[in-house]
């Protein structure tokens, strides 16, 4: 039972390793697409379906910019979009994500880079930032500017180094965000004669997808088909081991794993395509092969397993215990206990402390030694019932609680963060954070939430350069849009409503002139009133003006005042919709924290159950070893500690040298007795 | 199911086996004394498995069946029992190291999002860009930040640079510059503007002293001018290394900012 739900959390630990980046959240939504010109506060979540890369919108601002003569006005070469895009990859390399964004979104949704999108170049630029987008957690334009270069003529063409790259990608984020199937549909285009490692790529894809389903079988068969020329070879296969385990058939299983876990894959000749989580992957083949071997009770194959975890490994501790564990289950205490003592002097903090304590004290019980493993329960106790109880006490406080789990997932120090809201001691924060297991799902939640942030604290600067902008245009307004000027059948909304609104001025200026002259107030009354319905008029049509959806509507949204306007009313429209799903992820951060904490009290408790019943056995095994000592003396037997006590050489001190007694006569103190009896 | 069947069995038989046992040592205290079981020896080509032989084909839970005496306890007491937990499926006791099944993670219904996240985040990405595009083109004064960091036991845990608030960098965990290394460059409009560093730090020989500072510096662009911005973040905090010894010590961090405008050619 533990050993199969151990496969069970070893599956939700491959899955974290098999991707980049943290899983899909259960509070995730399905993508949808909509311009991004447009308010798009959406409250609603849509279905998917093909992603929009939001490039129209760019494209318009390029115009709007070129009708202004804004901008530059020298033609794009093949160097220079080679140049950029050696930036761009320079900026990824970096960090500068955001730069690079736009660095490359500026790039590529130039009029002036359509003849450079079948080029390597070319199709460089839109990788980068379809890769730039990923990066950043926008996942959707990334998708779309993936599928951009799927969808090319020639894509396959040649090495198709773009193309494969591009599938690379949509296969870490359909797993990054588990929607299978979006990166179904867009690796759909993918043809059949693509590379063996590409097509291994959308097979391990379509495996995952399957488990997702619950559809094992379907699973196997696309796992089968994930060659050794796939990064994903190993993760396939384990995941093939571990399907064919909950199956009961370990010994297909157990076949599987070897071929991961075999030593001699680790070398330079392994015929096999793999990154650094190969090495991750190949110690919890180990570590299943060592569970395999216990659940058969095959207990010096699961020992040799387990030995295989290399001491830089992040199982190692995990190894160590189960090891244990298992040299226990054989009777093999002695064993068990040089395996926990290496696993103490390793001297971190591991998630199976307490565990390891327990089972300390139980070799020390099935060893007889009473005393020691009552003291080591006692402890644990001691140590561990604060702690049960500050892990009960935390789930009452939110703050503390998300403190505590982000602080235990960062690898942070607890007691430094989450100390002041919980009112708990910092020895009982660390010993919960060492203890909690956090399940991925918490991990990509709060990355979300931290993709969230970035990118509303991202939205303020933008707030405020569409501030500075429009002030620029304010003040030197570029060159007024010849196509307006020349072509226009007529006056704008705007420019009549100002015309109007200056018209009335001067009409109230005549009035105040007539009134001035001495005209009679029965002559100027009806002129001030029909002037005052005019003004009413003319801030009615304002008002409209002011509407952003309106005035965009009006004018076609095509000249850059226009854009500027409708961009700053969707970064204004953005701001509740962040608070929503702000709330939305702190609600599911909540769900997810409060169960982990759970979780650990659930342990304790068992564990604390456990030592209190470890203490009775050692009571009563006591009791049982006195009734056994009384009976033996009674029967003539000393015991052996009296036995010792008879020994003369234990009541000396240091100084002090004991002869024992060897007769009268020392035979080397008399010269001439030798030989003499 | 066979498996389970075949643990109960044997099961059953290693209950029987241990009552005859009790009864007979019961049965001797009142007569002569026990003598010592002799060890057992190892069978030959025994199986590895000390439940019996049927646990080496069956499988099933390990642990399932009740130990004996230990061979090696050195005496007639035995070892108490490894098993007390809950009966488990089939009456077969678990081990005492078994995790309930509600201790592993469960799916959790934290209820339907209100907001579609992806496209919410889509739509400001791309809105953050093509802004940012957008004001390339049109200023011709730019801001060139950046960092480095300087201090042999500060450890950076958390680097945020923002400009009028809003984050331009974030930096990788373990961020470390021991040159000056560029985090952002870009146009805006001339005029004041705020740079603002958020740090976390934290001392290496004991990550517990760890402080966090942020500071706000506000600087002007020229007009068609690039503003350089120099952030060195300075460590000199003796806390880890003192406190704990001698009950005394300082957090000495500081982040200076140095400015500089230079000419920049018109694009």
């Amino acid at each position: 039972m533990r050993r199969a739900a151990a496969g069970g959390a070893a599956i939700a630990l491959v899955t974290a390793l098999a991707s980049a980046q943290p899983q899909r959240p259960v509070a995730a939504s399905t993508g949808a697409t909509a311009p991004s010109a447009t308010p798009a506060a959406t409250t609603e979540p849509t279905a998917s379906g093909e992603p929009d890369s939001r490039g129209a919108a760019m494209q318009t601002y390029g115009q709007a910019l070129a009708t202004r003569k804004l901008g530059g006005t020298l033609q794009l070469s093949l160097d220079d979009v080679q140049a950029r895009a050696a930036e761009g990859e320079d900026l990824l390399r970096a960090g500068r994500i955001d730069e690079a964004v736009s660095r490359m979104l500026d790039l590529v949704e130039s009029t002036q880079f359509q003849p450079f999108v079948n080029d390597e170049a070319g199709r460089a630029a839109i990788f980068l930032l379809g890769d730039a987008y990923a990066r950043a957690g926008a996942y959707q334009p990334a998708r779309a500017y993936f599928r951009k270069l799927l969808n090319q003529n020639g894509a396959w063409d040649k090495i198709a180094t773009y193309a494969r790259r591009a599938v690379r990608r949509l296969v870490e984020i359909g797993i990054e965000t588990q929607r299978f199937q979006d990166a179904q549909d867009d690796l759909k285009m993918v043809p059949q004669s693509a590379p063996e490692e590409t097509r291994g790529e959308i097979s391990y894809l379509n495996g995952r997808a399957a488990e997702a389903k619950n559809d094992p079988d379907g699973a196997l068969a696309a796992y089968a088909q994930v060659t050794q020329r796939s990064r994903f070879w190993a993760q396939a296969t384990y995941l093939q081991g571990l399907i064919q385990v909950e199956k009961k058939n370990y010994k297909e299983g157990e076949n599987l794993f070897c071929k991961i876990a075999d030593p001699k894959r680790a070398s330079e000749n392994a015929p096999l395509y793999g990154d650094e989580r190969f090495f991750a992957v190949r110690d919890l083949a180990r570590l299943a092969l060592g569970r395999v071997a216990h659940e058969q009770f095959r207990f010096d194959d699961a020992r040799y397993y387990y030995y295989l975890v290399p001491r830089d490994s992040d199982r190692l501790a995990e190894a160590l215990y189960e090891a244990a564990t298992s040299r226990y289950e054989k009777k093999d205490y002695q064993g068990a206990r040089e395996l926990l003592d290496e696993l103490k002097g390793l001297q971190i903090h591991h998630p199976y402390e307490d565990e390891a304590w327990i089972l300390d004290a139980y070799i020390d019980l099935a060893q007889c030694k009473f005393k020691p493993a009552d003291d080591k329960l006692l402890k644990f106790v001691a140590l561990y019932e604060p702690v049960r109880d500050a892990a009960r006490r935390v789930q009452n406080d939110e703050r503390a609680m998300n403190a505590l789990l982000e602080s235990a997932r960062a690898g942070g120090d607890p007691a430094a963060s989450a100390e002041a809201g919980a009112s708990l001691g910092p020895e009982a924060l660390r010993a919960i954070a060492a203890l909690v297991r956090i399940d991925p799902a918490y991990g990509a939640v709060a990355h979300q939430r931290a993709v969230l942030e970035h990118e509303a604290s991202g939205l303020r600067l933008t707030r405020g350069s569409l501030d500075d902008i429009r002030q620029q245009l304010a003040t030197t307004g570029g060159v007024r849009p010849a196509q307006i000027a020349q072509f226009s059948s007529g006056p704008s909304d705007d420019e009549r409503a100002h015309d109007a609104g200056e018209a009335l001025e001067g009409v109230r200026r005549l009035l105040s002139d007539v009134e001035g002259s001495g005209a009679s107030s029965a002559t100027v009354a009806p002129l001030k009133e029909e002037l005052e319905k005019l003004q009413i008029r003319v801030n009615a049509a304002r008002a409209a003006q002011a509407t952003p959806t309106a005035a965009a509507a009006a004018t076609g949204g095509k000249d850059l005042p226009d854009l500027i306007r409708s961009d700053d009313q969707t970064a204004s429209s953005f701001v509740q919709t962040i608070d929503q799903a702000r709330a939305d992820l702190q609600h599911t951060e909540n769900a997810l924290a409060k169960d982990a904490l759970h979780r650990v009290d659930l342990r304790l408790s068992r564990l604390l159950r456990r030592a209190r019943l470890g203490r009775i056995e050692s009571v009563l095994g006591r009791k049982r070893a006195l009734e056994i000592e009384i009976e033996a003396i009674n029967n003539g037997f000393l015991p052996q500690d009296a036995v010792d006590a008879l020994d003369a050489s234990r009541f000396l001190k240091d100084n002090e040298e004991y002869w024992p007694f060897e007769g009268d006569d020392w035979p080397d103190e008399f010269v001439g007795s030798e030989g003499l009896k | 199911m066979p498996v389970v069947r075949s643990r109960i069995r044997f099961a059953l038989a290693a209950l029987g086996v241990v009552t005859v046992s009790a009864l007979a040592v019961a049965q001797t205290r009142h007569g002569t004394h026990p003598r010592h079981p002799p060890p057992p020896k190892p069978e030959a080509g025994a199986s590895d498995n000390p439940y019996g032989d049927q646990g080496a084909t069956d499988t099933g839970d390990a642990g399932a069946t009740a130990p004996t005496a230990s061979a090696d306890a050195g005496g007639p007491v035995p070892a108490p029992p490894m098993l007390h937990g809950e009966m488990g499926d089939g009456g077969i006791r678990p081990s005492p190291l078994t995790p309930a099944p509600n201790e592993f993670a469960q799916p959790i219904d934290a209820g339907a999002p209100t907001v579609d996240y992806d496209k919410l985040i889509g739509d400001i990405a791309s809105l953050r860009a093509r802004v940012a595009a957008v004001g390339d083109t049109l200023f011709h004064s730019r801001i060139a930040i950046q960092v480095r960091t300087d201090g042999d036991h500060g450890r950076i845990g958390h680097l945020v640079v923002s400009l009028d608030d809003g984050a331009v960098y974030t930096a990788p965990p373990g961020f470390k510059a021991d040159d000056w290394q560029d985090v952002y460059s870009h146009a805006l409009a001339p005029g004041r503007h705020a740079v603002t560093v958020d740090v976390d730090r934290k001392d290496d020989r004991n990550d517990a002293f760890r402080n966090s500072q942020r500071s706000r510096f506000i600087v002007e662009v020229p007009r068609d001018q690039e503003l350089g911005v120099q952030i060195k973040i300075g460590d000199d905090s003796d806390m880890g290394k003192d406190f704990p010894s001698d009950k005394s010590g300082s957090y000495d961090l500081r982040v200076r900012v140095k400015a500089e405008a230079r000419n920049v050619g018109r694009k």
